[in-house]
């Protein structure tokens, strides 16, 4: 089995390179969304607005809910250190520390 | 470390029923928050917002409305600071809350029947559709808040709380607090903007 002599390949990106050049350089800016019915710019800000709102309230709402339990644990962790160590003022009577936490 | 066969009896943090009402709620942004981005878009793609032949939303009686809403979140927060305190008062609080609700929902139902007799239905153009899919979900969160405030307020009527033992008012605080908060927030982008 022979193998055959490597031919040079810069022909063929060269004509790559210029057939890419022909098909980008005409081109203009293009916008495109399954979402947006004009290129307004109303539209545009209402949907990267929108975009963020839903990316953010998920994330707002786990924030508030870790933050809501973080201070539940603090709270409580204060009750118990007042009810074993007596130099802490402690609760008041049915103050109970879950309820607060809101 | 304890000694096997003794048991220890560990209180919950936050108590279970309060917590799942917490994710219920925060869903419940998340699915608002969805609504609005709906018809935020909606309405900035459309032409004339609203339509010069549709009926104009009002404004100032809403605004009122608004305010009955939020004087109900003050009372709701009294029955949960009542009831902390001692429960005296907790029926008459949420007697209060329950009739600002009701309030609130007559007074948007008459408007509603006015907006329908004016030509504004949910067919009748998207500035309609969106109004009453915004407008209305709120409105079924607020009858829903309703029925639990009347629910917790015969238990609480019955004496089944107090201060030991209150996570029935603390739920019942929380999702009406949602429910009063998202107003605001509808009622500028829907009657103002």
């Amino acid at each position: 089995m022979t193998r055959r002599a490597a031919r040079p390949r810069w022909p063929q990106r060269l004509v790559g390179c210029a057939v890419l050049a022909a098909a980008l350089l005409p081109a203009r800016v293009g916008r495109a969304c399954s979402s947006c019915l004009s290129g307004a710019d109303g539209t545009r800000e209402a949907y990267y607005g929108t975009t963020l709102l839903l990316i953010v309230v998920p994330f707002a709402a786990l924030g508030v809910l870790v933050f809501w339990l973080r201070r539940a644990a603090q709270r409580a962790e204060r009750a118990r250190r007042a009810s074993t160590d007596p130099g802490v003022p402690r609760a008041r009577p049915g103050h109970d520390p879950a309820f607060h936490a809101g | 470390m304890s000694a096997p066969g003794i048991a220890i009896e560990t209180k919950p943090l936050v108590p279970s029923g309060l917590l799942a009402v917490a994710i219920f709620v925060a869903s419940e942004a998340i699915f608002f928050a969805a609504l609005i981005s709906a018809f935020v878009v909606l309405r900035a793609q459309a032409l004339d917002w609203p339509p010069f032949d549709q009926p104009r939303l009002p404004v100032l009686v809403t605004g009122i409305n608004t305010a009955i809403l939020l004087l109900s979140g003050c009372t709701i927060h009294g029955a949960l600071r009542s009831v902390r305190a001692s429960g005296a008062r907790l029926t008459g609080w949420l007697a209060a809350t329950a009739v600002l609700g009701a309030l609130f929902l007559a007074i948007q139902g008459y408007e509603w029947v006015r907006l329908v007799g004016f030509g504004l239905t949910t067919s009748s153009s998207l500035y309609g559709a969106t109004f009453y899919a915004l407008v209305g979900a709120h409105g079924v969160h607020v009858l829903a808040a309703l029925v639990v405030v009347l629910v917790v307020a015969v238990r609480g009527y019955r004496g089944r709380y107090g201060a030991a033992e209150h996570t029935g008012v603390a739920m019942c605080h929380l999702y009406w607090l949602f429910v009063v908060a998202v107003w605001p927030v509808l009622y500028a982008l829907v009657y103002l903007r």
